[in-house]
Parts: C-alpha cells; structure tokens; sequence
C-alpha cells in the first residue's frame, strides 16, 4: 500500500507566506505550491505588497476612542434596567412633575389645573344630584288628609286591582285543579249575574273577619254604591252584612268551590261598580257555570250511588 | 473592605458577562472599556470611517448589552458573540446605505475625496481611502473577515466563531479577497511607483 503524497498547503496557507517571506525566499516546494494558485512572481509580489501595508496602516489610538458621554450613556442605561419597574415608574413622575428646563413647567401646570377642574366639575355635579334626589323624595311623601271625593276615587282605582288580582288567583287554581278546556264566555251577562246573586245567597258565607284594609274599603264602598243606586244594572240588594270577605293575603292555600265562587262573585260585583270590561266578567261567569255544572253532576252521581246501593240491597234479599 | 474588592480588569470576558447578569455595574464598565476601543476600530472600518456614526453603533451595542444581557450565550466566547452582533449591526447598515446611496450616488465617494486631500500623510491617506472604496465593492461577508483579520487581528478560529463558518471557508476567503485587492490596487504597488513603465505594462 502506497502512501499519496499529501498537499501541504491549501490556497489559503499562502498568507503566511505572504507575511513572512518575500518570493525570493521562498523554498522550491513552496514556490511551486505558490505558482499553482497565483500566475506569476508579479502577482505574489503584489499581494504580499498589499498584505504589508495593510498591517501597516494602524490607525492613531486616540481617534478610535469613544467619547466619555458615551459610557456615562450606557452605564446609565445599565442603571436604568437594573432598577426595579416601580421606581423607574416613580422616577418618570418625578421627571414630568419637577421638569429640569423652567420652560417645561407648563406641562405639569397643565395637567394639574385640568385635574382640579375635572374635580371641582365632579363636585358640582354631585352636589346637583343630589339636590335633585331629594327633590324626588319630597314629592314622593304622602299627601296630607283628603277630602271625602278624593279617597273614594282612589279607593275605586285600588279595589278593582284587588279584587281582579283575587279573580285572577281563583281562575289559576280552579284551572290547574280541573284541567278542564275553558270555555268562552257567551251568554247573557244579565242571566249570569242573576245566576250569581243566587250562588252568593246560596254559599255559605264566611263570618271571619276581613282580612286586610283593602276589604273594608271594598265592602264599604259596594255597600255605600248599592245604596245610591239600588236599581242598577248589576246592583243588585243583598244583605251586607254577608260580604265580610275573607281575603287571603297569601297566595298558597287551596281554594274550595265555595270560596272560589264567592270570590268569583264578589268580584263581578266590585268589577261593574268601577265599570271592569266585560269580556273579563264573561270569563268568570263561565267559571262560575262550570262550577255548578260540576255540581250537578256531582249530585247526580250521588243519585246514581244511592240508586246502585238500593239494587245491591235488593239483589241481596232475593239472593 | 478594599481587599474583598474585586478586581474586574482581571476577570475573564465571561466571568465579567456573569457578573452584569446579575446586575454588577462595575463589570459591565470594565467590559466596556476593554472592548470600546476594538468596536470603534471596528466600526470604523466597517462603516466608511464616519467615527461619529460607529460611536453611534458602540452606544448601540453597549445598550442592547446593558437591557438583554441574557442574550449572551454563555457556551460561546464573549468577543466571538460581540463580534457577531456587531457584524449584524453593520450588515444592517449596508442595507441601508444601500437604499440611500441609490437615492444619492456619488455623495460618498465626493465625501472620502475631500477628505483625502485635506489628511495629513497622503500617500497614506490615498491608500486607505482607496481600500475602503475597495472593500465596499466586496462581498460584506468577505470585506467582513477580511477587517476582522487584517484589522482588529482576530484569528482565524475567532472569525470562523463569528461566522459559524469553517477555519477553511476562512482562509479562502482571505485568500481570494486579497488577490483581489491587489489587482485593484496595483498604483500602490511599490515597484510600479518606482518604474511606471511596469505600472503601466502591469495594467
């Protein structure tokens, strides 16, 4: 195994040639390896020419120093980053608040006398609202005494509300009890209110005592109403001694027929003597139909019941 | 107290970057100062001898050492990394130029002109003002190792670091730069001074 002869050189080698000898100087070897990357002595000679004065072209060291304000500048900006975040914060409002320059004091003058407007604007306003809440709550107070017109009107606007609330609640339970199709209200209203001065006379009324001012009123206002016109549309005489109603302020108890009807009734009542529309009315007549349809069969199925029990009995004695 | 005191002149690059990352200001002075003078030298070359404008590029890089001194990596050498981030910054910079000189031709070379004729030394000042128009026409990775090399002396191993090149690509590249140096600078050949006919028969 034959062992290559090996490059000593790359064309990259030649600058310490360059650097250390002349052509002339050079070995054979080297200057063979020389004259195969360059063309000729020339060509090596000028390079190492080059190469020469390059190394000797330094430049004075006083000219390649950087000014002193150039280190003050970066050693400040090394301060600055080694500082913690709130006091560079700090710092930069210290800077806006107390400027260096006299002429720059306008900014913070600026800001501050906008600060104290914003302020002195917030307290006016303020103060204005204020005034104009208690300007509200005055108003809001309860009027001295009325007069007699005065308390009837109101207690007219009030009742109805009452009592229609009343109606609303029965209708509720009524219809989640039964589950029944309501029907729709067509007969003669004159009928049904006839019908429902008999249910009304028919019930047993109730003698607890009213629950609540709102009855009172009611009851007083109905009587002082049927009194004045006995022979109205809708007014019709009844002793009111029975229309102490008790009115449940809580809306969980269950409610039986008879309540229901009652309540259904004294509504109707309460309803025309502030003029109530009559499509509502209808809805409550035809509830009330209902509940005495209810009725009858009821009693027809007792009827049949007892009718049932005596062919048991007779189908016995002869068993 | 003056005994404990240590003396950063005598740290290792490395040791001082350890140092500045945790916030000694001392050391990153004393790092300043051991390197200001090479990036100026640095800069100056690379950048068209405006020493104003590299004093703007040491601030520069002394700055972004001073915010992000956990940019250096601490597997490298210090002056290695330093000389690669300055070596971007001026490559940067040729952009720049590059867009500016298209805009204004002809306002450099007018400048180094001027500047020639008023220097002291100017022979001297003729050669230097040609190499660096020399070395602009280069490749800025060649006109690069050749500053680091034949300038600011850093060796071969160095500017490979700095390169992340081969010692090899290295010395090529210096090789063929210099070849081409001479060919453009040949009226400063000693011998074509002395004999113009050879001057001439050269060109």
């Amino acid at each position: 195994m034959m062992m290559e002869p090996r490059e000593l050189y790359g064309p990259e080698d030649i600058e310490q040639l360059l650097t250390e000898r002349s052509f002339d100087d050079l070995l054979e070897e080297e200057r063979a390896f020389v004259l195969r990357h360059l063309s000729d002595r020339t060509e090596y000679q000028r390079m190492r020419a080059l190469l020469v004065r390059v190394h000797e072209d330094d430049r004075p060291a006083a000219d390649l120093d950087a000014d002193p304000a150039v280190r003050e500048q970066v050693i400040s900006a090394f301060r600055v980053r080694q500082q913690p975040q709130w006091r560079i914060w700090l710092n930069s409002i210290g800077g806006f608040l107390i400027p260096r320059e006299p002429a720059q004091f306008w900014k913070p003058a600026l800001a501050f006398g906008t600060l104290a407007l914003l302020v002195t604007v917030g307290v006016i306003g303020l103060r204005n609202l204020d005034v104009a809440r208690n300007a509200e709550m005055a108003e809001a107070r309860p009027a001295p005494a009325k007069t007699a017109n005065e308390t009837t009107v109101t207690e007219k606007a009030t009742a109805p509300a009452s009592a229609e609330q009343e109606r609303q609640n029965a209708a509720q339970s009524q219809a989640a009890s039964t589950a029944a199709p309501a029907t729709t209200a067509s007969a003669d209203l004159d009928a049904d209110n006839r019908r429902n001065v008999v249910v009304l006379s028919d019930a047993s009324v109730s003698e607890a005592p009213v629950a609540g001012l709102a009855s009172d009123e009611l009851a007083s206002e109905l009587k002082k109403e049927v009194a004045e016109n006995p022979n109205a549309e809708g007014n019709v005489p009844f002793d009111m001694a029975d229309t102490t109603i008790p009115i449940s302020t809580t809306t969980g108890h269950t409610v039986d027929q008879a309540e229901l009807t009652r309540n259904a009734t004294i509504a109707d009542v309460a309803v025309r003597a502030v003029t109530t529309s009559r499509p509502e009315q209808a809805t409550v007549k035809s509830m009330e139909r209902k509940l005495e349809r209810e009725k009858a069969k009821a009693q027809k199925d007792d009827q049949r019941t007892t009718e049932a029990t005596a062919y048991l009995g007779l189908l016995r004695a002869a068993w | 107290m003056a005994l404990f005191r240590t003396d950063h002149a005598r740290l290792s690059d490395e040791r001082l970057m350890e140092l500045i990352v945790q916030g000694d200001e001392r050391a990153f002075g004393a790092l300043y100062d051991r390197y200001q003078r090479k990036l100026m030298s640095y800069f100056c070359r690379m950048l068209w001898n405006d020493r104003e404008r590299a004093q703007d590029f040491v601030q520069e890089l002394f700055t972004k050492l001073a915010q992000r001194p956990q940019s250096y990596d601490p597997g490298r050498p210090f002056s290695t990394w330093l000389y690669s981030v300055a070596n971007n910054m001026c490559k940067n910079e040729y952009r720049r130029e590059g867009t500016r000189k298209a805009a204004v031709p002809e306002l450099r070379s007018v400048s180094d002109r001027v500047e020639a004729i008023h220097g002291d030394g100017v022979d001297r000042e003729l050669f230097r003002n040609r190499l660096d128009q020399e070395l602009d026409k280069l490749e800025p990775d060649h006109k690069t190792t050749f500053v680091m090399r034949y300038h600011e002396d850093m060796a071969i191993k160095e500017i490979a670091a700095v390169f992340g090149i081969s010692e090899g690509t290295v010395k090529s590249r210096l090789f063929y730069t210099l070849k081409k140096l001479a060919e453009r600078l040949n009226e400063f050949d000693p011998r074509t001074l002395t004999n113009p006919s050879a001057h001439q028969q050269a060109q």
